[in-house]
């Protein structure tokens, strides 16, 4: 699974640690996220899509959606 | 400081004090004359090193973090469940190699060591590919 917080965040002037906090998580999980190794729970995916002003489909994306 | 902080630190401070307390004992009265200082000091340097974490993740709290997370609470998870496994084989080998010992104390210690360690090497290994 890929997401576009990475790119949203820069988007919207966000540090790592204003993500880490607005969601309230650590830092470290963010940086996971960013990465791609780590596959949030939907509780948390739906959290950051929430901060977005997005839909979760819309910030992760799934690798079937590709095709 | 919460409840659950406070309570991770007095059980800290407890083992540093019962750790110390061994050490006080040993060279005084040579109770554990037998188990090595080497041994000793090893798990005293591991009990501090976590008691500076549990303080770390106070420190942490305090800034406006949460101290654990989904993330970090799967990682503790997973790896102590592989820790827990490792360490059954590693008590395995320990007693069918106490021969090699000179007595149960040091194969005590050697065994609370590897323990520590297979501990922290499992959420080392879980760390760096949580959702495997």
């Amino acid at each position: 699974m890929n997401n576009r917080i990475k790119e949203l965040r820069a988007r919207n002037d966000l540090t790592q640690l204003d993500l880490a906090k607005l969601v309230e998580v650590r830092r470290e999980t963010i940086v996971f996220l960013e990465k791609g190794k780590y596959n949030p729970s939907l509780k948390l995916a739906h959290n950051i899509s929430k901060i977005f002003h997005l839909t979760i489909e819309e910030v992760f994306i799934f690798e079937n959606d590709k095709n | 400081m919460t409840k659950q902080k406070k309570t991770l630190l007095a059980i800290n401070l407890t083992i540093i004090g019962t750790v110390l307390a061994l050490i006080i004992i040993e060279q005084w009265t040579g109770f554990f004359e037998e188990l090595s200082t080497l041994v000793l000091t090893i798990l005293v340097i591991i009990t501090v090193l976590l008691s500076l974490r549990s303080l770390k993740i106070n420190y942490k709290k305090k800034g406006g973090l949460p101290a654990d997370d989904e993330l970090s609470l799967q990682v503790k998870y997973k790896s102590g469940y592989y820790a827990y496994f490792a360490t059954m084989f590693i008590w395995y080998v320990l007693f069918l190699l106490n021969y090699k010992f000179h007595d149960a104390e040091t194969i005590l210690g050697i065994g609370i060591i590897l323990s520590a360690l297979t501990a922290i090497i499992a959420q080392i290994i879980i760390k760096r590919k949580p959702n495997e």
